[in-house]
């Protein structure tokens, strides 16, 4: 009798283990909580310090004063992360809430970072704009509000597209840590953290491992760059850029010329929207494991497809298959690298374009939009649907019941989710008249962290050319568009819980 | 019990045999002829399909036979013979068929016990329909002609879908009671020829309500007890709403007798279609639009609400969640839109609360009536893009299940609005269990499945439809609009095609492949997914 109680109480002082109803009025929960998010933080800040102090040395050579801001900030951040991962220690396992606010502030903290280096380097007067070119950044797309990157002096150069890189590791883990949330039915609703370990749907993969993955695909591709003829400071910049689906160039204008270079680019956003835990099993020892997933089959199917479309139709028959293909795998791969302008083809290839966006590659890839897994599994749902018609009863067997009925609810909502952003954020473009092409397509392409899309925003114009409160809107889409649209709700909802539990 | 029946049964027969011992005959050496060819084979039609759809088409004659009626009155152009012919052929045909099928003794349980079989009978009645309801259009050289086949397809199809798109250059050349034709094929479709062939058909033991579920738009009540009463009271009430429109459209506002009872008969369809250039705009009338806009909302009301209220239960309308979801959504985007067109627009807060007002109601009902004039802002064509983004959302919303309105409905918007609520609330509760509630039922969870299924099915179409209208070279809002329009059954849509212009201004295999999405739509899309579902089904068993 006695030992139960002890057990009892001493239950209750351990951090909680299920998702609680109340987990706010709890103050050890609470506690646990914000360690945590200091915890990843701290840890994610080594990253962008690291990352800073790479910037500085980049343009030591040009001897400007960003050089010592870069490596100054760099030195704090790293300080500042260290002391954080030494003082603060990252939980075995969260509720998955707590996952979705973590990652939210995390984001938040990085565009942080990078706006104060932007507007200290005197790159960016205005903190908006600031804030906007790191948002489009950390969040990996193709918009900046810069019409001449190619002013700016090594050191920045090197950052923006390092926080590119950055970003795009931290969706990739974001991604892998919550695929097996929205694909098994997981009723504990916590996510295991394990030290670093990170779960995929077919396994375990180390997160140093991945994280080794991406960084030798960076080189690979770097190298690939360089040989294609780029300088090699571009070579670096340009596969940081290609390899997170990001779309940052250093030139404001034409500067994929030669065609080496187009097809390494179309190479590298291509293998940029491989689902990361499969091409880390495939580089591990077991290729046959990539053709064996129907997700990389419709992939494939969904770039050959819409390429050969364009290349058949007959106004754009003059652009090169190279150039086709160019465009295929920036917008389905969302990393939003303009080489042809689209907005000039023909309206259903422009459609095709869009939809392509909106798509977006494989889950678990850095590349944002609806993912492929997502399409093909409402694709099953929907052909059970209407077969459930043909017959008498109303229960029928799936045969695609891998899913399972939560998962499947789940991922319904999502995709209403992300319908309701895409109509939320196109009405928000539209107030400031943003005619309706360019509000929808720009609302899909900024939510999929791709970058140009459809009207005054087709590949040939930038944001840059918007008025600040348009730029804003679209800091706040690509923000809820990184973070897969469903956190940002969750995020909304906790602070409504929080109002509400605070006004009582 | 049963042994009376039998005995009624061979006394009516009987007595019919009399009546037409001639044809009968004929059909008798007829049906020997088909047993011959088809009898044994797995390819025979279900015969009570054929009954159904002979039964749809006599119900089409007295429409034309009307419209030929106002037409030789009016005598300003020469139609009466195309609708005439048109109506002999329509009722020739209808009377073929339902002396063709087997005699109803004959029913078996089994012909509408597949749901496929269901609405696949559904979609080819309403496609035959549609056809035999183009041959006014294509008869008469001066409307369309042989040559404009596809654009009279269309604009049958836009009338009996009750979409009112259409692709009269002219509106007004053409003579009034072919107008009134197409104001009649509205009228028809609005609730249905299925439920009217339901309300007369003799009997029906199995699959009645499905047959009413898969053409009523949503999960159909039932109103009676039985089938058929439930069919008949549909359309007492949908007649009873038609008359008051016309009446009070003729009382108090003061259009001819011809124009209340034209658009008497596209309001209470929420249809659209008016025998103007101009729709409502050519009355210039503050009350014609305020008795339509009431008619449109009245109509898109869940019937079986107005059925309660006819038995004195006026509670429904206030218990109703899915009404006062619609309200409130209509009512927000009336608010939202007024103050936005008051901000840009230059008319005075006046001008923009009656066309505002109007066009919301119109588009929000999916009616699709315009009243665009001198001096008024009734053209939401020319509407800022904040507004134009509003009235998207309203046009892919459309009105109640259970009523004559189109697009996805309150209903189903409002489940799922709660689906996307509760799985953020579960996000942060675990293990809370939500249920969705209708006022104070529980929606089964089988139920917000199939809700979400069809809407995912209905973004769908949209996304695919505006590709490849996209594809036949229309530019992207005037497609994407023209696609929803087509899929709410609507009538106008944005860009291009707004409510001064009209569906010409789509390439001919775009307005063929609209025509198409209206009839996908009205039908909720999967009566047309199946319609060849039987078929295939048969010829894969034999």
């Amino acid at each position: 009798m006695t030992s139960k109680r002890c057990q009892n109480t001493s239950a209750r002082r351990l951090p909680p283990k299920g998702g609680h109803l109340s987990l706010i009025r709890l103050p050890a929960s609470q506690r646990a909580k914000e360690e945590f998010y200091r915890a990843l933080i701290s840890r994610c800040l080594i990253f962008a310090g690291a990352m800073l102090l790479l910037a500085g040395l980049a343009g030591i050579a040009d001897d400007g004063g960003d050089v010592l801001v870069g490596i100054l900030m760099g030195l704090i951040t790293c300080v500042v992360g260290l002391l954080g991962s030494w003082w603060y220690v990252l939980p075995s396992s969260v509720p998955k809430r707590d996952v979705f606010v973590a990652a939210g502030l995390l984001w938040l903290v990085m565009i942080a970072v990078s706006a104060v280096f932007y507007v200290l380097s005197g790159a960016i007067g205005q903190v908006d704009r600031a804030i906007v070119e790191s948002v489009a950044g950390f969040c990996t797309t193709g918009f900046s509000v810069l019409a001449r990157p190619e002013d700016l002096s090594k050191t920045l150069l090197f950052w923006r597209a390092g926080t590119q890189w950055l970003g795009g590791l931290g969706a990739i883990s974001f991604a892998l840590l919550l695929i097996p949330m929205f694909r098994s039915s997981d009723d504990s609703g916590r996510v295991p953290l394990n030290a670093s370990r990170f779960r995929k749907p077919n396994g375990e993969a180390d997160f140093l491992a991945f994280l080794k993955i991406y960084c030798a695909l960076s080189v690979v591709l770097a190298v690939a760059y360089a040989i294609a003829g780029m300088g090699i400071f571009d070579a670096v910049t340009h596969s940081g850029t290609t390899i997170s689906t990001g779309g940052f160039t250093n030139y404001s204008t034409g500067f994929f010329e030669s065609s080496a270079i187009q097809w390494v680019a179309v190479f590298g956003m291509f293998l940029a929207g491989i689902n990361g835990a499969l091409l880390f099993k495939s580089l591990r020892g077991s290729p046959g494991s990539l053709w064996r997933s129907l997700e990389f089959k419709v992939y494939v199917g969904l770039v050959v497809g819409a390429s050969g479309i364009c290349l058949i139709w007959a106004d754009v028959a003059g652009e090169r298959l190279r150039q086709v293909l160019f465009s295929v795998t920036s917008a389905i791969s969302t990393t939003g690298f303009r080489l042809v302008d689209w907005g000039e083809w023909s309206v259903g290839l422009q459609m095709l374009i869009l939809l392509l966006i909106a798509t977006g590659a494989m889950v678990g890839s850095a590349s944002g939009g609806f993912q492929i897994l997502r399409a093909t599994e409402a694709a099953h749902y929907l052909a059970r649907e209407v077969r459930g018609h043909t017959v008498s009863t109303t229960h029928t067997q799936s045969r695609h019941d891998f899913l399972g009925e939560e998962p499947l609810a789940k991922m319904q909502a999502f995709q209403f989710l992300y319908l309701a952003a895409v109509g939320l954020g196109a009405f928000a473009l539209a107030c400031f008249g943003t005619d309706i092409v360019t509000s929808i397509s720009a609302s899909v392409s900024s939510l999929a962290t791709m970058g140009p899309a459809l009207g005054d925003l087709s590949p040939a114009t930038d944001i840059w050319q918007l008025s600040r409160p348009e730029q804003a809107v679209f800091a706040v889409l690509m923000f809820v568009g990184r973070l897969f649209v469903y956190p940002v709700f969750i995020i909304f909802g906790t602070l409504v819980a929080k109002i509400r539990w605070l006004s009582r | 019990m049963i042994e009376e029946e039998a005995d009624h049964r061979s006394v009516e027969s009987a007595s019919t045999n009399r009546a037409i011992m001639p044809l009968r005959e004929l059909m008798k050496s007829l049906r020997f002829e088909r047993r011959q060819l088809l009898g044994s084979s797995k390819l025979r039609i279900n015969s009570l399909q054929m009954k159904m759809l002979g039964i749809a088409l006599l119900f089409l004659c007295p429409g034309m036979l009307l419209a030929a009626l106002v037409e030789w009155w009016a005598s300003n152009s020469h139609g009466e013979v195309a609708l005439l012919a048109s109506a002999a052929i329509c009722g020739g045909l209808g009377l073929l068929l339902w002396f063709y099928s087997e005699t109803p003794s004959e029913y078996s349980d089994t012909d509408f016990s597949s749901r496929s079989t269901v609405f696949a009978t559904v979609a080819w009645t309403w496609l035959i329909c549609s056809v035999v309801g183009a041959l006014p259009y294509v008869l008469d050289a001066s409307v369309f002609g042989w040559s404009g086949w596809d654009n009279a397809l269309f604009e049958s199809i836009s009338g009996f879908s009750c979409t009112g798109s259409t692709v009269l250059a002219d509106i007004e050349q053409h003579g009034r009671g072919m107008l009134m034709w197409r104001q009649i094929t509205q009228w028809y479709g609005g609730m249905g020829m299925v439920v009217l062939a339901v309300s007369v058909l003799p009997r029906l033991r199995v699959g009645g309500l499905e047959l009413i579920g898969a053409e009523v738009p949503g999960d159909s009540d039932r109103l009676e007890p039985r089938v058929k009463q439930t069919a008949r009271w549909l359309w007492y009430l949908y007649c009873g709403f038609t008359a008051a429109i016309a009446l009070v459209l003729f009382v108090v506002p003061g259009p001819s007798l011809y124009d209340s009872v034209a658009h008497a008969f596209s309001t209470a369809a929420i249809g659209g279609f008016s025998p103007y250039n101009s729709s409502i705009g050519h009355f210039g009338s503050v009350w014609v639009e305020i008795v339509i806009a009431l008619g449109l909302m009245v109509c898109a009301i869940n019937f079986s609400l107005h059925h309660r209220a006819v038995r004195r239960d006026f509670s429904g309308y206030a218990k109703s969640p899915d009404l006062l979801f619609y309200f409130k959504a209509l009512g927000g985007v009336f608010v939202v839109t007024w103050c936005l067109n008051i901000w840009w627009g230059d008319a005075g807060w006046t001008i923009s609360l009656r066309d505002t007002f109007f066009s919301v109601v119109s588009l929000g009902t999916s009616g699709g009536f315009a009243n665009a004039r001198e001096g008024g802002i009734g053209d939401f064509a020319l509407w800022v893009p904040a507004t134009q983004m509003l009235l998207l959302g309203l046009m892919v919303m459309g009105g109640n299940v259970g009523s004559t309105s189109g697009g996805l409905k309150a209903y189903r918007a409002r489940i799922v609005t709660s689906h996307i609520w509760r799985n953020i609330r579960q996000t942060l509760q675990p293990h809370a269990v939500i249920p969705i509630r209708s006022g104070s039922d529980i929606v089964p969870e089988e139920t917000v499945r199939r809700v979400l299924g069809y809407t995912t099915l209905f973004v769908v179409f949209i996304a695919a439809g505006t590709t490849i209208i996209a594809a036949l070279g229309t530019d992207f809002l005037t497609s994407l609009s023209g696609v929803i329009s087509a899929m709410s059954n609507i009538g106008p849509a944005l860009g291009e095609a707004g409510p001064t212009a009209n569906f010409l201004e789509f390439d001919r295999p775009a307005r063929l492949f609209l025509a198409a999405l209206m009839l996908t739509g009205r039908l909720e899309i999967v009566a047309i997914l199946l319609m060849f579902a039987p078929i295939t089904a048969k010829l894969r068993r034999s």
